[in-house]
């Protein structure tokens, strides 16, 4: 060992210093030889002692040197640095230099070392020093400090405290360390786990182990809660000794022989059944790891639940097969790549692709569209939402043929992109078929249009559903505003009014014919005869109805100028008959002297002819007038059986020429019918005739009259040889006969019956017969029995009748000389007057016409006089006629009224004082104003009218259509106000009435409806409601009144 | 009255009717017939012709059969001499027509001129008897 050269001069110096303390001794001591041998003995010793000292002390010295370098080395290779610290001066010596702990040494020293410390690691520091010292434990602290250099840095302290002899504390001695880069590394290691727990956490997958045994021994947390069971039970157990899971695909025996082989594994499949009862789908992928020298020390890896995954795969596999066996073609388009995404079985054979071939496609390679088309066309589908959009395309298939198809679609919101489902169903064949009824349609329309009648079909709904082109000319609307148009729409509120109750009837599966008229904006007015006939489904209920309506307008002309022809001719023919009947009747009655037989046989024969030209013209001018709606009737309570019995007296010669008895069989005493009496003294003629006719001869013709309810029955019978059932239907028709032949040989001429028939039924009763073949016929009519409180007969009104309704008055007087005076008074005083001689007529007369006032007699033969004004004031149109009574018991009359209000005018007695009678009648007369029917629904406005304009005229209220044409035929009205729009049809219908009556009543229309001006023509005035003010309509109605006057 | 029929005014416009009328008035009747061609002739012919009855046309051209019965009734001699109107127009209103208007009868057009006379005189014993 090499000893420094400062040791060396130590050892010599002590060894000298030695020698010369050994002489000194001997010297002071004197010491004897002895003792100088001893002492020079000791000296030697010294010497070598010393030596040996200096020997061992110097090879100590060096294995402290060696130690204390090695300890310094070790010390600096570990970034230590030692020190030592009193406890009493609480004062730090480094043993080593500090600077690589605390930086560089500042000139002033270093400062203190707690100001040295971090603040937040102060305590620790402080209480980690004082706990040692206190315990006498070794001593370990972390903190960190502020290095002069500003740096700052994790500081590890350990030192151990150092006890003196007494055994306290006085010192510690230890080492620090800069530990700032393990620190870093611990806290990039924790910041690592806490990462890779987050991660686990936050994922599906989970981290597992498993040790080289192939043991679970490590599960990431999240395990438990993704896998459906806990990792507790699965630590130390193999994978497959779990219970309930299974592979999804392969065996537990395959994946353990992998794992077995260390092979690593991707996507192992398996289900699991979970704790709570679920399936657990997992997916498994791992690697095996090897430790350092190369051994397999495991299995680690990640697991995935695929549950949602899978279901997800089976909803979708249940979905695709659903798919491909739909015979609907299904589609999914992708729009951002404008590709399918899902296409089916259906769709690839429709489109003639595979499935592979179609996925590489897009919507645009198969529609006849291009992409711009298409997307705006998927923008509209993705803003239609759930709805979804329809259209009708044409496909194009791999081989360039094409076809129509309906498409279904909806968008679907994918991650990134929207996803167009389309359905698509081949409508090829329906379009063909559609086409091929477009085609037939065209055909229908071709020859529909080029029929001149109207032809429609409305639906059950009254949706017009077809029409043809009489229709949109008839309403002047084109078609397209017809076809699917309401008939209200398209008629208007009042036409469909007078139409509805006949579309009702129709639909109700009833076949109806009606005649209508129609307006047109020109105004000319058409007539229609419309026939409804409902279309019925298989089970017979009506869904619709056919409309043919045919103009009649100019049929209607042509019939009135065939009744003015046959009337005139009538007329016409009947004059120069009448002097050949004259002539044949005087010659054949001898007036000019006596015939040969030869010639009395041939005028016998021209008589005959000209009676049967007679009868047939009458016969003919009464088919003409029923017809033409002018038959007239004259009514009259009537004693049926007088009737009857007169009759048959009448027809006793004719039943004698054909050797035919006539009898009345049944009677029913006192019956008595409301009726015309020569109308049905020719109805009875007729079936009389024509039984005696039909009779064999030596037979008999019964004639029986029986009471059925509220009917009397009159009945011929004869005992001939029936009707035969071709005859039956046609037996009231004109013309007809049942062998032509009879009708020479009878002189009938083939209209009695059908004239019968339409007297009877204008009387209100009805005509018909029952026959068997062989054994006779027995025809019969029927008419209501007139009783007490009966007025009111249906009768058209009499056009005959004159018209100066405001001077007349009715004479309502039984004894003639009576009424001729009554009759001379108002002659006198310039009124016309009409003579009733009993109640009837005179309700027949009031029934006609209108009268200013009556007179009345209270001794009437066939009802007492207040009665008949009681049910006068019941009566429509009635009710306000002015009546005086006069009569030789009025005064009685008036008493016996016990001053029950009958707004009689006056009471006069008998013999008449003209004066008091002409008075009474001359302020009736003032009073007699004019009478305005006011067909109106809202009462409100009726009431209105009726106030402003109550000094013009009297104003009788009519709520409907119904109402009005019973009043029309009840009463005379000067004018009628019209409203168009009633409940029950419409105002048209009824000026299509007023238009019939002679003398016409003025008629306004008064109307909401602005239905233009020019429709008003076939009335005197057109106002419409808004537009008119209360002011104008009373100067209107005051001028009309006064143009007429 | 009980007064017996015997002159008859008539008045018919149309020829042959008037010569077929009167023959069989004169010689089925045995009346006296003065015979007239229009309305203005027998108001010409009335004040002489003291007839018990007139038969008169309706349609007539001028003067019809109506015009003529109330001209006639301003004539002091026929006043109130009994009028019936012979007619082809006999719809049952239209003969009440004429009876309001003052008719006692109407005959329909054509009729049979053997019982011609029994009808006018049937009507005769209603106004006259």
């Amino acid at each position: 060992m090499r000893l420094s050269f400062g040791t060396r001069v130590i050892a010599a110096f002590t060894a000298g210093v030695a020698i010369l303390a050994v002489l000194g001794l001997i010297v002071i001591l004197r010491l004897t030889y002895i003792g100088s041998g001893l002492a020079i003995a000791l000296l030697i010793w010294l010497i070598f002692a010393v030596n040996r000292y200096e020997t061992d002390r110097r090879r100590s010295e060096r294995t402290l040197l060696e130690h204390d370098q090695r300890l310094k080395l070790a010390l600096e290779l570990a970034g230590m640095v030692s020190w030592d610290w009193e406890v009493a001066t609480d004062k730090l010596v480094w043993n080593d230099d500090p600077q690589r702990l605390l930086g560089p040494e500042p000139d002033g020293g270093y400062p203190d070392r707690k100001t040295m410390v971090h603040p937040e690691d102060l305590a620790e520091y402080v209480r980690a020093g004082s706990e040692s010292l206190g315990s006498g434990e070794a001593y370990r602290s972390e903190f960190r400090i502020r290095r002069t250099d500003g740096k700052i840095v994790w500081i590890a302290a350990r030192g151990r405290p150092v006890k003196d002899a007494r055994g306290a504390v006085t010192r510690m001695i230890g080492v620090s360390q800069d530990v700032s880069e393990i620190k870093q590394a611990e806290q990039a290691l924790r910041e690592s786990e806490a990462r890779f727990r987050s991660l686990t956490d936050l994922s599906s997958d989970w981290y597992w182990e498993q040790d080289r045994e192939l043991r679970m021994c490590f599960h990431s947390s999240g395990f438990g809660q993704r896998s459906g069971t806990t990792t507790n039970k699965l630590l130390g157990k193999l994978r497959w000794e779990e219970p309930n899971r299974f592979p999804l695909s392969g065996t537990w025996d395959d994946h353990r022989a992998m794992l077995e082989a260390h092979q690593p594994f991707k996507n192992f499949e398996y289900v699991r059944i979970g704790d709570n009862g679920e399936k657990y789908f997992i997916s498994l992928s791992g690697v095996p790891i090897y430790d350092a020298a190369g051994n397999f020390n495991g299995y680690r890896g990640i697991g995935t639940n695929i549950t949602e995954r899978k279901h997800r795969e089976e909803d979708l596999r249940h979905f695709r097969v659903a798919m491909d066996t739909t015979i609907d073609s299904i589609y999914v388009t992708d729009l951002a790549t404008m590709r399918f995404v899902e296409v089916n079985g259906a769709a690839c054979r429709r489109l003639g692709y595979t499935r592979e071939q179609l996925l590489k496609l897009g919507p645009q390679d198969v529609l006849v569209a291009d992409r711009e088309q298409l997307r705006r066309m998927y923008d509209e589908v993705i803003a239609a939402g759930e709805r979804g959009t329809s259209a009708e395309t044409h496909y194009l298939t791999s081989d360039g043929r094409s076809g129509w198809t309906e498409l279904h679609r909806r968008a679907l919101r994918s991650e990134s992109s929207w996803l167009i489902v389309t359905l698509g169903r081949d409508i090829t064949e329906r379009k063909k078929a559609e086409q091929a009824l477009r085609d037939s349609e065209r055909e229908l329309r071709l020859i529909t249009d080029a029929v001149p009648a109207v032809i429609t079909y409305t639906d059950a709904g009254e949706h017009m559903r077809f029409c043809n082109i009489a229709m949109a000319r008839l309403v002047e609307r084109p078609p397209e505003k017809i076809v699917n148009h309401t008939m209200r729409e398209i008629f208007g509120e009042d036409r469909y009014r007078a139409l509805e109750p006949h579309v009702r009837r129709a639909l109700t599966g009833e076949d109806v014919q009606f005649e209508h008229m129609q307006v047109k904006a020109d105004g000319d007015v058409l007539d229609f005869s419309v026939k409804y006939l409902p279309r019925r489904n298989e089970r017979g209920e009506a869904e619709g109805f056919y409309t043919l309506a045919t103009d009649v307008t100019e049929i209607r002309r042509l019939e009135r100028l065939k009744s003015e022809f046959v009337s005139t001719v009538s007329h016409e023919l009947r004059t120069p008959l009448t002097s050949i009947r004259g002539s044949l009747g005087l010659l054949s009655g001898g007036v000019a002297g006596a015939l040969p037989d030869k010639a009395r046989g041939l005028i016998e024969i021209a008589k005959n002819n000209c009676e049967r030209l007679i009868r047939l013209i009458n016969d003919m001018l009464d088919i003409e007038k029923i017809e033409s709606g002018k038959m007239t009737f004259n009514l009259r309570l009537l004693e049926l059986m007088e009737l009857v019995e007169q009759v048959a007296r009448a027809n006793d010669g004719f039943a004698d020429q054909h050797g035919v008895r006539l009898q009345v069989t049944a009677a029913v005493p006192g019956a008595k019918v409301q009726g015309d009496g020569d109308r049905l003294v020719q109805v009875l003629t007729n079936l009389i005739s024509n039984a005696c006719k039909f009779s064999p001869a030596g037979s008999s013709v019964d004639i029986a009259v029986a009471r059925l309810d509220e009917r009397l029955r009159v009945e011929v019978s004869d005992h001939g040889s029936g009707i035969s059932d071709e005859f039956r239907n046609r037996i009231f028709q004109k013309f007809s006969q049942a062998d032509a032949t009879n009708t020479r040989k009878e002189g009938g001429t083939g209209l009695g019956l059908s004239i019968s028939k339409a007297i009877i039924e204008r009387l209100g009763g009805r005509i018909g017969f029952v026959s068997e073949p062989g054994k006779g016929a027995t025809f019969y009519f029927e008419l209501p029995e007139w009783r007490e409180g009966s007025l009111s007969v249906p009768v058209a009104p009499d056009a005959t009748v004159a018209p100066d309704a405001r001077t007349r008055v009715l004479v309502c007087e039984d004894d003639p000389d009576v009424a001729k005076l009554i009759q001379l008074m108002l002659q006198n005083a310039g009124l016309a007057s009409d003579i009733a001689y009993d109640a009837a007529e005179a309700k027949v007369l009031l029934l006609r016409q209108h009268y200013a006032a009556m007179t009345l007699d209270l001794m009437l033969p066939d009802q007492d006089g207040l009665s008949l004004i009681r049910e006068l004031r019941t009566a429509p149109g009635m009710a306000q006629l002015p009546v005086i009574v006069v009569s030789a018991t009025a005064e009685e009359g008036k008493l016996k009224l016990h001053g029950e209000n009958m707004e009689v005018i006056d009471w006069i007695g008998k013999p008449i004082d003209e004066d008091r009678l002409l008075g009474d009648l001359r302020r009736v007369q003032g009073a007699a104003r004019p009478r305005v029917l006011h067909v109106e629904d809202d009462p409100d406005l009726r009431r209105v009218v009726s106030t402003i304009a109550h000094d013009i005229a009297d104003f009788e209220p009519a709520e409907s259509v119904r109402d009005a044409t019973a009043k029309l035929a009840a009463g005379r009205f000067d004018m009628v106000l019209l409203d168009l729009g009633l409940p029950d049809g419409s105002g048209w219908e009824l000026l299509k009435l007023i238009n019939r009556m002679t003398p016409r009543p003025r008629v306004v229309i008064f109307s909401a409806h602005d239905a233009g001006a020019d429709l008003g023509q076939n009335a005197d005035l057109y106002l419409v409601k808004s537009q008119t003010s209360d002011q104008q309509l009373v100067d209107i109605i005051r001028g009309a009144f006064n143009a007429a006057a | 009255m009980g007064r017996e029929l015997k002159r008859i005014l008539y008045v018919e416009d149309e020829g042959d009717i008037r010569t077929v009328t009167a023959m069989a008035l004169e010689a089925v009747g045995g009346f006296t017939v003065i015979t007239c061609s229009s309305g203005t002739e027998a108001l010409t012919a009335a004040p002489d012709a003291n007839a018990d009855l007139i038969l008169l046309d309706v349609m007539m051209p001028g003067m019809d059969g109506l015009a003529t019965l109330s001209a006639l009734r301003g004539l002091s001699q026929t006043v109130d001499t009994p009028v019936i109107f012979m007619t082809a127009k006999v719809q049952a209103s239209e003969i009440q027509h004429y009876m309001h208007r003052g008719a006692t009868g109407v005959i329909a057009k054509p009729f049979d001129p053997m019982t011609l006379s029994a009808q006018i005189s049937e009507i005769w014993q209603k106004v006259a008897g």
